[in-house]
Formats: structure tokens, sequence, C-alpha cells
């Protein structure tokens, strides 16, 4: 992790020796929902906040919620993602305005989705680059169906850092706890993540071996006080840091996993008469091959069995990245010089298309797939 | 559970039935692949703090090593509503208490273990996952 300096949080003035002969006592729930996490703490973390250089340079906010005390340290760092798109485009811009040539490898694509997709991995490899000690364990995991990566480290000093890496609604976690080689390992802490939706509610999934996700219900996803003897909800409902009252077991919406959080459109062509032969061997010859080198992915294309509109109607679906993503492909496909050449050859003997259509859609939550 | 001695807390119990018996409940609240689940390591220690917590509960138990030595261990179980559930209550394990049980080793030979069972005055085990 760049410009995070985690021995600065570790120095700050916390306050929070623990008696030696104690590891972990008084451990709190911790509940954030700006940050759309549960956590449990020590003790109530302090804050800090520090710029986050992406994969490719982009810098972007991360907050850093930690307890330290002389023997051990927690904290957990929310990489905010949510704000690379934006990002991207400030550093693309920065670029542009210091140097003459800016390759398109730098600012050409949608660098800010390669960034959250490859955020797990560009994070771990950070840690790994620490060389800070043996690795002892360096795999896949997850928290409630949101699949990470965990890591262990065993230092010289025999302490050692149990360190988890989940990325949720583009929000990218980093779970670390350090304690000394006489302390249990931190588990406790690395295993008590949580992550909540926009609306406060602990969420859980559970997910095929495509990939697609659909959202669960579990025992503990309530985010409120607990009795302490039974871990039971001490009322019906709970009030958030907001003042909104929320239900225990209530739950809405869907996850749609970074890599797959696409849109669909789906585009229905209507050809003057006759012209249907002449519509379809402009895709088939060159349409579809440019839609792919401008960033769109095939769906499916279909005629209708059925006259009339047998006769002249096609229809596909295609999909982007993002309603944003969708509008720069378009842009960039009608731009095209081969596009622009075949498409006026086409209508050399008059024009082919007489109305186009395009509706953005989605998937359901109960769609199989996403 | 039982009181300790001081014979019950220098003892250690430890060894390793592998790929053994009946697996854990497997539908957790994260992950247990950083543990051998295959595995079996059986303990006997000292508790020195339990953490009756969602989503999970843990128990710090000092176990006396080959050598003589006592080390302290985490030992994860389930969440303090599913062990309310199957039974357990705060009065069922405090600070101080000699365990026995029987628990999934952490794969990097760290001293964490995933619960498994804990055996009662009556020889009989429970589960605390």
């Amino acid at each position: 992790m760049r410009l995070l300096n985690i021995t600065k949080l570790m120095s700050l003035a916390l306050g929070l020796v623990l008696p030696g002969v104690a590891y972990a006592q008084g451990w709190i729930k911790y509940v954030n929902e700006e940050d759309q996490f549960i956590v449990n703490f020590p003790s109530e973390p302090e804050l800090l906040e520090v710029d986050y250089i992406t994969e490719s340079g982009a810098v972007i906010p991360s907050r850093i919620y930690g307890v330290a005390n002389e023997n051990s340290r927690y904290a957990i760092t929310v990489v905010d993602y949510t704000v690379a798109e934006q990002a991207h485009v400030a550093r693309c811009r920065r670029l542009e305005a210091e140097t003459d040539s800016v390759s398109p490898n730098q600012c050409g694509g949608r660098g800010h989705l390669t960034d959250i997709r490859g955020s797990i991995a560009f994070e771990a490899w950070n840690i790994r680059r620490r060389k800070s000690g043996e690795i002892t364990y360096d795999a896949y995991g997850h928290v409630d169906g949101v699949p990470g990566h965990q890591i262990q480290i065993l230092h010289p000093d025999e302490s050692r850092s149990f360190i988890g890496l989940y990325m949720h609604q583009r929000r990218l976690y980093v779970l670390e706890g350090t304690v000394p080689g006489d302390y249990p390992p931190p588990g406790l802490f690395q295993q008590s993540l949580g992550m909540l939706d926009e609306m406060g509610r602990r969420v859980r999934y559970q997910s095929d071996a495509e990939g697609n996700y659909s959202r669960i219900q579990t025992s503990y996803e309530y985010v409120g006080e607990e009795d302490p003897v039974t871990g039971e909800p001490v009322s019906d409902s709970s009030t958030g840091n907001d003042g909104r009252i929320r239900n225990p077991g209530e739950r809405t919406g869907t996850w749609i996993p970074e890599a797959s959080a696409r849109v669909f459109e789906l585009r229905t062509y209507t050809t003057e008469d006759g012209k249907l032969p002449n519509l379809l061997a402009l895709f088939r010859d060159h349409a579809t091959r440019l839609f792919e080198k401008h960033g769109m992915t095939h769906v499916g294309y279909w005629v209708p069995q059925d006259s009339p509109e047998s006769e002249n109607t096609l229809i596909y679906v295609v999909s982007h990245d993002s309603r944003e993503a969708a509008q720069e492909s378009w842009g960039a496909f009608r731009a095209d010089p081969e596009w622009q050449r075949v498409a006026e050859e086409s209508q050399a003997d008059g024009r082919i298309v007489a109305n186009i259509a395009s509706v953005f859609i989605e998937s359901t939550d109960f769609s199989p797939g996403q | 559970m039982k009181k300790p001695n001081l014979s019950q807390t220098l003892q250690l119990f430890l060894w390793f039935g592998v790929s053994a018996l009946v697996p854990l409940k497997s539908l957790g609240h994260h992950s247990h692949a950083n543990y051998l689940q295959g595995e079996w390591l059986f303990l006997e220690g000292t508790v020195r703090e339990i953490h009756w917590m969602n989503p999970h509960s843990w128990i710090y138990l000092d176990v006396v090593d080959s050598a003589g030595q006592s080390k302290a261990w985490a030992i994860e179980g389930a969440s303090i509503t599913t062990l309310r559930r199957d039974g357990w209550t705060q009065e069922s394990i405090e600070v101080g208490d000699v365990l026995t049980m029987r628990c999934h080793p952490l794969k990097d030979g760290s001293r964490g273990c995933l619960l498994g069972y804990i055996t009662l005055d009556d020889g009989s085990e429970k589960e605390f996952d």
C-alpha cells in the first residue's frame, strides 16, 4: 500500500495500553455506516485519512481505523474505489498537462475498472513486497460470501500479522492485526469483518460455480446493540448512527460483484423494405468486430421468426461495463474511420435502416445471469 | 467444566488425529480455508479469556507444551447466538476452567484452532461450532 504509513498510525498516542496478562479483554462491536462495515475492535478506533495510489497511479482516499498499544495493533483500512473513475480522469488530465505525449495505455482505456478489479491482488502484492517476515499463509478467503484473500506473516521478532482483504461495493477493506509472539494469533480481529449495505444492514451472499451472487439472511446480521449474555437484539429494532430505525432481519437490494457490474443494452433495428439482408451483412462483416474493438461485449443477435418483423427487424443485446462506458464505446465506434466508410458504402443504393430503438437494462435479482 | 489443579494445568494433551471423524458444520460466517479441516488437534488447557461474541466466540486457552512452557492459544467457536441455541451459556465456561477440546489447527502452524468439540465433565463431547 503506498502512501500509507502504518507506523505513523500506530504511533498515535492512543493511551490504550492493555494489562500484560490480558490479550483482548473488552472487545467491542464497531459499526461504521459511512464506510459500510462492522468489525470487532479492542476499543473505539482512531481515524487517519490517507491518500492511496492505485495500481494505475490514480490517487483516491483511504481511511484507516486503528487501535494500537505498545504490544498489539489492529487496523482496518477502507480504500474508497467509489471515486476511482473521477480520480483516473483527473490523473489523465494531469498527465496531459505535464507531458507532450501520453500513452494510450495510460489513459486510453477505462483504467479505473482495472484498478477496481485488481484491487485485492494489487494490495496483496504491496503486502508481500514489504518483506517484513515469513509469509505463512497466502490464499483465498471470504467473509459472508464476499470473496477476498488472507495473508498471515511471522515476523523476525516472533510477532504475527493476520491480514484479510475484501472488496465490496467498490470499497477495499484491508484488516491487519499484529500481536507479539506470546499472544494468541489475532484471528478474533481478522475474522470479525462484516459488510453493510447502503441502508446500514448487514449483508451476506451465496454464490454458484459461475460466480452469480444472491443475498441471503444470516442469524447475526443485526448491527444494533446486543444483549451481552444472549447475543440477541436488545429490542425489535435498532437505531443507527443516523437515527434511522432498522429492524433485525431486514434486507434489501442485491450485490453485483465489481467484476460483473455491467449494464446490458437491447437494440432493435427496423430496416427499409427489403434491406434486412444488407443490414445483416453489415453486422456480420464489420459492425460486430468493431463493437468488440471499442469495448462492447456481444450477448446475442436475433431476427424474429414471424412476419412482418421477420422481414425487417434485427434485435441484439450487447453489454457494457457501465452506462458511462457505453457512451464512450458508442462514441468511439461512430468515430471509427472503418465504420464511417462501410456505413457510407452500405447506403450507396439508399438508406437501409428506418429506425433504431435502444433500451438499457439490468439483471433482476432472480436472473440466472448477472 | 473442571476447575483447575496444578497437575492439570501443567499437562499438555496434544494429539493429531489425521483425516478423522465427522466434519464440522461448513456454513460459517467466513472461509475456514486457513484451518486444516481434515485434521483434529486435541488440546487441554486453562481458560485465560473467553469472548462471547458475534460473529464468533473465542476462547484464549493457556496450554503447556512439551517443553513445559505455557503458551496462549486462540480457539475459534460459533457465534454467541448459535452457541445459545445449542445450549451453551456464559456460565458454561468461565475464566480459570480447564478445558479439553478437539479442534482444527491453523495451517500456518500458529497457535490457533477451530472448534470442534469440548469435552464435558461426564466425558461426552459437545459441539462448540
